[in-house]
């Protein structure tokens, strides 16, 4: 499969350009779309192509794959949502294929992770609430965190990460997400400690900041 | 202008590639001895000025019918000609920033315990004054509201930190009391505050992409901006955290007989949703 192909970009697209034409593909398949439609099918198909195919060049792009000839697509959960420094967040819901379902999460999880991959955020929380406590698994609390992640309410996401990786202790994906999370806030207070220097720098965020809390 | 409503100046003008702004020098009421380089004559610098108006007479309002003092009335009173200006320029911006900070108030009186909760209405406002409705191109609003948004939890959660001592000492409402009582932040909470930090970066970045992919020459605030997300953020957060254990967490933590880490053990009841 051509990664670039199937987003219908060239291969020297920005990454900017990529992320466009996914979104407007996943828009435009969104099972949402589809429901009692004798197409749904054909789209729910072509939905798993086009969120593979992202995958697979956001993982080329990062170095994790060589070229999208030397895998046949089965992305690995945790696909990058946002750009730039912390590379790595976003929903980590996973790659919306058989292999990551299979491997990761149960298969009724399969809409959540759709609606997330989607943008459809506030919908794929609401489905996640639908399920009964007693039914609520390591793949709940994982989802919900990536639902909490990109409603930017980080301290629901971290302790739902942690849940998920504490009910399931062998799930390497939900291990992972939650030493990451933690992981990349650390790097990022100490790559600007190690450019800061020393301790007696002259200029402070906190007082250019704060005289916006006379508000609060 | 406030240090605060310079870095939104500059962050608007940043945006508002048609009109990068002049620097000149010249003296100033504050500083009139000696001249300083300054800017003049952007859309991002009016809209601040009017953005720091609205914030500062809102809380002074604030204030002044929660203890009535005289120094608050005074601000009400002296500002009101100003207000009714940036109100009536503003007259949507005013209304939001009035109503997510009474959903605030409210939080505070109910004594809110969850650390999301509390942080999103001074988030909101500050995703919805980055945004600059119709001023910066659409392109832009998506990051800059994203950059608000943390912006403002980091702020409002930095603060709360800060005034930890003082609350307890004035029996004011305090987030990180209520929870922790005298005891230490949990890991939690400190990789919380860097989450929306980095988050502020991360959206720092992509404003920063889009700007420079529009081939205009590097603006000169540029540098500066780099430095607050990229160092001074981190930096202030540390500050401000090793100042507040300074003052009494570590005591707190070992009369509370409970560490940090125990506190912050995750439980299956303890993982919330969004509410």
């Amino acid at each position: 499969m051509d990664p670039y192909k199937v987003l219908g970009v060239p291969e020297n697209a920005s990454d900017e350009e990529i992320k466009k034409a996914y979104r407007e593909l996943v828009k435009k398949y969104h099972p949402d779309r589809y429901r009692d439609d004798p197409m749904a099918p054909v789209a729910e198909k072509k939905i798993r192509e086009v969120n593979a195919a992202y995958d697979m060049i956001r993982d080329i792009r990062s170095g994790k794959r060589p070229s999208y000839s030397a895998s046949d697509g089965s992305g690995a959960a945790g696909r990058s949502g946002n750009t730039g420094y912390s590379g790595g967040y976003g929903t980590g819901a996973g790659s919306a294929n058989n292999a990551s379902y299979g491997t990761y999460f149960n298969e009724k999880y399969r809409h959540v992770i759709e609606l997330i991959n989607g943008g459809y955020v506030i919908q794929a929380y609401s489905t996640l609430l639908s399920v009964p406590e007693n039914m609520r698994d390591g793949g709940w609390y994982f989802l919900m965190g990536a639902v909490n992640e990109r409603l930017g309410r980080y301290s629901g996401a971290y302790t739902c990460y942690r849940t998920a990786a504490a009910m399931e202790p062998n799930n390497n994906v939900f291990t992972a997400k939650a030493a990451q999370f933690e992981q990349f806030t650390r790097q990022y207070a100490q790559r600007a400690q190690e450019r800061t220097g020393t301790d007696d720098y002259c200029f402070s965020a906190r007082d250019c900041c704060f005289p916006f809390i006379f508000c609060c | 202008m406030t240090y605060e409503s310079a870095v939104l100046a500059m962050l608007v003008d940043y945006c508002v590639c048609e009109s990068p702004g002049t620097v000149k020098n010249g003296r100033c009421v504050v500083h009139p001895a000696k001249k300083r380089p300054y800017f003049t004559g952007t859309p991002g610098i009016t809209y601040a000025a009017r953005v720091n108006i609205i914030l500062a007479s809102l809380s002074a309002e604030d204030h002044a019918a929660d203890n009535g003092s005289l120094k608050s009335r005074a601000a009400v009173s002296a500002w009101k000609s100003a207000v009714r200006k940036a109100s009536g320029e503003l007259p949507e911006l005013y209304a939001y920033i009035r109503d997510e900070l009474s959903a605030l108030r409210e939080l505070e009186k109910s004594g809110c315990r969850d650390v999301d909760d509390f942080a999103a209405p001074f988030g909101r406002i500050l995703g919805r004054i980055f945004t600059v409705d119709g001023m910066i191109s659409e392109r832009y609003s998506d990051p800059m509201y994203r950059l608000g948004f943390s912006l403002g939890q980091w702020i409002i959660l930095i603060d709360a930190l800060d005034d930890r001592s003082r609350d307890r000492r004035k029996e004011n409402y305090n987030i990180y009391n209520l929870i922790h009582g005298n005891a230490a932040l949990s890991e939690t909470d400190d990789t919380v505050r860097l989450r929306c930090m980095l988050e502020a970066y991360d959206c720092w970045n992509e404003i920063k992409r889009l700007r420079n992919s529009e081939d205009y020459t590097e603006p000169v605030t540029e540098g500066f901006m780099e430095n607050l997300f990229a160092e001074g953020l981190p930096h202030a957060d540390r500050t401000v955290s090793e100042a507040a254990q300074e003052a009494g967490s570590e005591n707190g933590r070992k009369k509370n007989g409970k560490s940090a880490a125990e506190k912050d053990r995750v439980s299956g009841e303890e993982a919330n949703g969004p509410v």
